[in-house]
């Protein structure tokens, strides 16, 4: 099923609660409000027409104005994909847990809640999964700045801040990066050169060219 | 983990396995409740191999990428590279060319047999059985010739490039690859005659650890999981990408031949099986392997796809590996999100071996062929 039809089949059964469909993107991706999201993919995996069997992947976007979780379906029966998205609040992400509908969802929430800090309401135990317990922060949001340290353990680098280049001294680096050019090819000394030695020196592989200061070669 | 511990019953009692044990293939903890012999419950705690690599793929351009995902799955690096270059290039419109996408799926293959075989061998090794790992590294070490050959790495290649490949595949690999294929037919029977066919084996894991295909779907199994649970699913072919479209190959599903449909000597087969459909792969591509340029020579170093999202997905030989990537014009990832199999296929351990005996934990841990790497990211 393509992605309109199924964005107009939703439309038609829960209204308002579905906002909008992007199918400018690549992979393109439904949004919905996130009030709806659980009754919404209770149907998307019951409805014979839809059938999404297999959760593969929750993630959490950190959007400048919101932050995003991202649950993409498949179908087997089908063979269809999906992406659904709700938008949530930055001061305080919270969405339903969809453990119930996929017991799949399970690690993907507990790992997006590790990372991006979304907290998923009904998840029955929603803790740290990749990080220790203590970890502060939430490291995939885009204003985490890392501990100085944890345990005791130092983060900071003890060699000063000046030992590295800085990322955008790296990225000139970069972006002005040629190939090198050949080496010029070495010129006669301006006041002795005469037009015939330079014709002898072009045909002669073994003449060197003239030092600076030293004498003019032998023709 | 907390320390009260009065919830415990009089007869059960906490045991720890890993996160150094020499069967959790890598840094896993599983913390078993046991009832003498018989696992009530069991938790994995998994993250011991953390290295942020989605954070990181924030921080540089997609080209310098590729080294990263090697790192992952680091039994099957080059599918790994393959699956993010194929996701880059879908994103931004890159053009591959032809000989390009025919020596991926050769070298993914290749690949695939490498890291089943394993799978293979440490499997016999966790089963008690030493010989058969020596027998499939002697083949591997010839696979990882080959790659060895084609980009100087043997364990971590970065052999992708997004429109490409870094290098060739020359008339002495081509060579090598077809000498290897062919060999390896004969090795296949072996390796059935040693460990698949055997007694004691078939002991170990007919009829244990079975994950019924309902199970397998809920939890997200994909790869060889969901395979050996009897579900005929497949990315090369239903929902194919490159060019697995061209190719005449069979889908392995678990019959529940020596046991139960599901059950970890399933598990163990489909991945046999799947090595001679590799293999089969392997000869057609390399039969129809055309001229041309390696290399997509107008990518340059700074890829700037236009703003948009993707989602891709790829069979590896673990499962499905899917790389969410969020781009807003900049030339680094706004987001890349990864769906490592072995993280979706892993959760379902504690499903798997609710009331099952202790020494049968080990066989189901193997079944699932589990890279840490990739589990933890």
């Amino acid at each position: 099923m393509e992605i309109a039809q199924i964005f107009d089949s939703l439309k038609q059964k829960f209204g308002d609660a579905v906002l909008s469909v992007d199918s400018s993107v690549k992979s393109p991706f439904i949004t919905v409000a996130p009030d709806s999201l659980v009754v919404i993919m209770r149907f998307l995996r019951d409805d014979p027409a839809m059938k999404f069997d297999m959760l593969l992947m929750i993630s959490g976007v950190d959007y400048p104005t919101c932050f995003a979780s991202v649950t993409h379906l498949t179908s087997l029966t089908h063979k269809h994909t999906l992406a659904v998205k709700v938008e949530l609040p930055r001061e305080a992400p919270e969405v339903d847990s969809l453990v119930d509908i996929w017991p799949a969802a399970d690690w993907h929430e507990r790992e997006t809640y590790d990372m991006m800090g979304i907290e998923y309401r009904g998840h029955p135990q929603l803790r740290r999964i990749l990080c220790p317990e203590d970890w502060e922060g939430f490291p995939l949001r885009k204003n985490y700045r890392q501990p100085e340290e944890y345990h005791g353990i130092s983060n900071v680098r003890q060699i000063g801040d000046d030992y590295y280049p800085k990322p955008d001294e790296d990225e000139k680096a970069v972006q002005g990066w040629k190939a090198p050019k050949p080496p010029p090819a070495p010129k006669a000394a301006p006041a002795a050169a005469e037009p015939a030695t330079t014709a002898v020196a072009k045909d002669d592989p073994k003449a060197t060219p003239p030092s600076p200061g030293g004498e003019t070669p032998e023709a | 983990m907390t320390s009260d511990t009065s919830y415990l019953k009089a007869d059960e009692m906490l045991l720890n396995m890993g996160p150094q044990h020499p069967s959790t293939h890598g840094v896993l903890r599983v913390v078993i409740r046991t009832d003498g012999e018989i696992i009530r419950h069991a938790t994995p705690h998994i993250g011991y191999l953390h290295r942020c690599k989605e954070k990181i793929a924030e921080t540089m351009t997609y080209p310098q990428y590729i080294p990263y995902t090697d790192r992952m799955d680091y039994l099957a690096a080059m599918s790994n590279n393959f699956a993010f270059c194929w996701a880059v290039e879908k994103l931004g419109g890159i053009a591959t060319t032809e000989r390009a996408e025919y020596i991926r799926v050769i070298v993914n293959e290749l690949q695939r047999i490498a890291s089943h075989l394993v799978a293979f061998g440490t499997y016999g090794l966790d089963m008690g059985a030493f010989t058969p790992f020596l027998y499939s590294f002697r083949e591997r070490e010839s696979i990882i010739d080959i790659f060895e050959r084609l980009c100087g790495a043997r364990l971590t290649y970065s052999y992708g490039r997004i429109g490409g490949l870094m290098r060739d595949l020359d008339e002495k690999s081509i060579d090598m690859t077809r000498r290897f294929v062919d060999d390896f037919d004969t090795k296949w029977d072996e390796y059935n005659d040693l460990l698949s066919n055997n007694e004691i084996f078939i002991k170990r894991t007919a009829n244990v650890g079975v994950l019924p295909a309902d199970v397998a779907i809920a939890y997200g199994c994909t790869g060889p999981m969901l395979r050996g649970s009897g579900v005929k699913h497949d990315l090369r072919k239903d929902d194919p990408y490159s060019i697995y479209d061209r190719f005449e190959f069979d889908v392995p599903v678990g019959e529940g031949k020596m046991g139960t449909v599901g059950d970890c000597w399933d598990r163990y087969w489909v991945r046999m099986a799947e090595m001679k459909e590799s293999s089969r792969i392997i000869r057609q591509a390399l039969d129809a392997l055309p001229e041309g340029p390696y290399l997509n020579q107008k990518v340059g170093r700074i890829i700037k796809p236009a703003y948009g999202e993707i989602y891709f997905r790829a069979e590896n030989p673990r499962g499905e590996l899917g790389f969410y990537i969020v781009s807003v014009g900049e030339k680094k990832p706004y987001r890349c999100s990864v769906r490592a199999p072995s993280f979706c296929n892993l959760s379902v351990l504690t499903e798997m071996s609710h009331d099952t005996l202790i020494a049968d934990m080990v066989a189901i841990i193997g079944s699932i062929d589990i890279v840490l790497g990739e589990v933890d990211r």
